[in-house]
């Protein structure tokens, strides 16, 4: 092991840059710590406990910058100089380039590109509704990334875009493809014939990724906000999106998808199907009364791989009789994988721990869980009697959605940084009446870029934890996205397969399997 | 494609100098240029953004990082040859406009204040001192022993030993270390501590910044100004917030702190929150 340094004189950066670029140096193959620091007394004598004041660093003052590498050996610490000289070198002129290009108004951006139609706010919630109606006024879409924005506020900015033929999607809208741009988080999807809307981020990802896995396509995927299609706002920009797309000359099918939406509001959607929408509708309203969606003439779907099968099938002229079959197929797969892993099981593994980054991949299936091992225990469960006392330490049958607020203080979305995940992956792993651990992962712009490396490696761990105590663990898998990703669906589903998991082709058929091997073993309630 | 629109200044802090005399370039950030005058006295030119300050000039920009040459007299600034006369800016207030304040608001509004913080301070900023689980974001054995030497500091520190402070000074990372921006955020509180109890704190900061000072020019001035009760404008309004249990307003200015960009201002806040709370609901020995 040697320890390394420069000393940079006259050269300020802020504390972030400074933390970013010693974190990556660290991940170099080769080198065990690394710091950028001012040369305060107080930096020296940190340098001095890890290992790495060089006498050179000594004299060195305030004002110069002492950058440390402990390597393995001379070789690898020069390439982490180079590494860490190179993005101090790009900090610099990625700055000074955005001073130069990148406007920084609404105002500024028209200026620069006169054309656009449409505007894509994300700001804190508070100035978010502002600049929203400030881009209406300009005749422009929007698309409203941004969260906490006051339900007033909401409301006014969907009448006014409604009475002047603009889309709001949004607040808290995720994700969009319009003419084929994905936006936000989104996937790499085909182009097509089938059109969306909906009042669930994750849903939409998963409704539009199944759609292209089976060789469909979409034409535009409206979001909404989950907001939308609750009584105060009163699905104003759900109908609207619904209308635009019969409208559509791309659009010859439409998908529905969404939680509940309020009563009033499934009356309005519905009354609309019934009234104006000529082209063919498929809704999937989780946990809802299909029959309500039927009786206004439009085709019900149970999960959300469904509603992207019954679409796919009808863009592509098959028979609806096809995706029955091959769901039934599955089904018999399902039955049969949770034959075969209910077998590998120590006495006392039964439970399973659902472990989710995608918020409405979560409900989806605990509400098919429930249908075959009862309620399970969460942090945001379907049945209130089931809330988990305290979130991080999961009872019996849990299913924990990691992108709530608690989850998330200080730190980014699951669907990004999978450290949280992984923690608990191997928490879980410890307690011996884990029989299953089930998990989603959400591929596209936005998601973290390296899902497969980064999770095996905790699969593999927690496996092996469990291998030591002489159980054997399943892990079931689903991948929300599709192989135009930029992740990858292919090489993430062989990187997690590699790891030991299952990975089924959603996330309805691996909450299944899992609830199936849980039932198999006695699990459920 | 560059465009700019014609510079317009916003505001000038009463510390800012009737003449530039000799002026050198410290540092440039996209928000501020830190100047050096007259080789040891330091003014920022920064954007509306950052906003006012003792010794900030605050243009209308998004952006200063273009500025070059700068000089000014009484009459008006020049910067990169444009003129803008000094008559049409509004001089910044930095002191602390605090009446009849409730020791129950403020202690309501410092709650609501720090859970912002933990929340949505960066990674590596001094709010893990406010809640034990973000010490998860320190990962290498530098970071690691950062965070235990701030840690131990600062219990040092809020236990009574005014040595501590020598200790905490200079440690961490950029322009102004986080041991620095805590003991800024320390000192802070002991000002609003005076301001609503009327016990005099003032000998109390003195004795910090001496044991403070370091030969870091930008850290000197912050503590310098907060020594004396002169407030940068984003901190300023957070402590108005607090001190009245303004929710709506705690959230803006929770949101101006930490948008510049680094950690200075979740660890001033920190700070801010931790010896606020000594004092508040422990009283503190040293006065």
């Amino acid at each position: 092991m040697v320890v390394k340094g420069i000393i940079k004189k006259g050269e300020y950066y802020d504390s972030v840059t400074l933390m970013l670029v010693a974190r990556d140096a660290t991940k170099l193959d080769g080198v065990e710590d690394a710091a950028v620091v001012m040369g305060t007394g107080q930096n020296k004598s940190i340098l001095e406990t890890s290992g790495m004041l060089l006498d050179m660093f000594k004299d060195a003052t305030d004002s110069d910058l002492l950058i440390a590498v402990k390597a393995k050996d001379e070789r690898t610490a020069e390439e982490a100089f180079a590494k860490i000289d190179e993005m101090l070198k790009a900090k610099r002129a990625k700055t000074q380039e955005a001073g130069e290009y990148m406007p920084k108004s609404l105002e500024g951006a028209l200026e620069f590109m006169p054309d656009a139609n449409m505007v894509i706010i994300s700001v804190a919630g508070k100035y978010a509704g502002d600049e929203a109606m400030k881009a209406l006024e300009h005749g422009l879409h929007v698309m409203l990334f941004s969260d906490n924005v006051p339900l007033e506020k909401e409301i006014e900015l969907k009448k006014y875009a409604r009475d002047n033929g603009l889309l709001v999607m949004g607040p808290d809208c995720g994700t969009a493809i319009i003419n084929g741009a994905p936006l936000c988080f989104a996937n790499v999807v085909n182009r097509g014939k089938i059109g969306i809307v909906a009042a669930s981020g994750t849903g939409l990802q998963e409704v539009s990724s199944v759609i292209t896995n089976e060789g469909a396509g979409i034409s535009q995927a409206i979001g909404t906000g989950g907001r939308d299609v609750k009584k105060d706002v009163g699905g104003i920009m759900f109908i609207e999106g619904m209308k635009a797309l019969e409208e559509d000359p791309e659009t010859n099918y439409i998908v529905l998808v969404s939680k509940p939406p309020h009563p009033e509001v499934l009356e309005k959607v519905a009354n609309l199907i019934k009234s104006e929408i000529k082209k063919p509708v498929v809704g999937i309203f989780l946990g809802g009364d299909p029959d309500v969606v039927k009786s206004a003439g439009a085709i019900p779907a149970s999960t959300l791989e469904e509603a992207g099968l019954i679409a796919a099938s009808l863009a592509k002229g098959k028979s609806l009789d096809d995706f029955k079959k091959l769901l039934e197929e599955r089904e018999k797969e399902i039955l049969e994988i949770a034959d075969r892993e209910s077998k590998n099981k120590k006495d006392g593994q039964k439970f399973v721990r659902g472990l989710y980054t995608g918020g409405t991949l979560c409900d989806e299936a605990m509400l098919l869980s429930r249908k075959i091992i009862g309620e399970v225990y969460g942090n945001a469960p379907l049945n209130p009697e089931f809330k988990l006392k305290d979130s991080w330490i999961s009872q019996e049958n849990t299913f924990v959605d990691l992108g709530e607020d608690e989850f998330t203080v200080g730190r980014p979305h699951p669907m990004i940084d999978f450290t949280l995940r992984n923690k608990k992956i191997l928490e879980e792993a410890k307690d011996p009446s884990v029989a299953v651990i089930l998990l989603d992962v959400v591929l596209g712009y936005g998601s973290n870029m390296t899902p497969g490396d980064e999770l095996a490696p905790a699969i593999k761990e927690a496996r092996e934890i469990a291998k030591k105590d002489g159980r054997n663990i399943t892990f079931v898998c689903s991948i929300t996205g599709t192989d135009k990703d930029p992740q990858d669906r292919k090489k993430v589903k062989k990187q997690l397969e590699d790891a030991g998991a299952i990975v089924m082709p959603s996330n309805a058929a691996a909450a299944k399997l899992a609830s199936y091997i849980v039932k198999n073993l006695g699990g459920a309630r | 494609m560059q465009t700019r629109t014609r510079l317009k200044l916003v505001s000038v802090g009463p510390d800012v100098s009737v003449e530039s005399g000799s002026v050198s370039f410290h540092s440039k950030f996209s928000n501020a240029v830190n100047l050096i005058l007259d080789g040891n006295n330091l003014v920022s030119i920064v954007t509306n953004k950052v906003g006012g300050g003792p010794n900030n000039i605050v243009l209308n920009a998004q952006d200063v990082s273009f500025i070059n040459v700068v000089k000014w007299n009484e009459s008006y600034f020049m910067i990169n040859g444009e003129v803008l006369l000094r008559n049409t800016a509004k001089v910044y207030n930095p002191l602390l406009s605090l009446h009849d304040v409730r020791i129950s608001d403020f202690l309501t509004g410092l709650n609501f204040f720090e859970r912002l913080l933990i929340k949505n301070a960066p990674p590596l900023s001094a709010a893990f001192l406010l809640d034990d689980r973000r010490k998860n974001f320190f990962i290498t054995p530098f970071e690691k022993n950062l965070r235990i030497s701030i840690r131990n500091s600062v219990d040092r520190f809020l236990e009574g030993d005014l040595s501590a402070i020598s200790k905490l000074k200079g440690l961490g990372f950029g322009l102004t270390p986080q041991g620095d921006d805590l003991i800024d955020g320390f000192v802070s509180a002991l000002v609003v501590y005076e301001f609503i109890t009327k016990v005099n704190t003032y000998l109390l900061r003195n004795k910090i910044y001496s044991a403070a000072e370091t030969s870091n020019l930008i850290s000197n001035t912050f503590l310098r100004y907060a020594v004396k009760g002169m407030f940068y404008q984003r901190v300023k309004e957070l402590i108005e917030a607090v001190a009245l249990n303004d929710k709506g307003k705690i959230i803006n200015s929770t949101e101006k702190l930490l948008n510049i960009g680094e950690t200075s201002g979740s660890d001033i806040g920190a700070g801010f929150v931790l010896m606020s709370r000594k004092l508040f609901e422990g009283g503190i020995k040293w006065l």
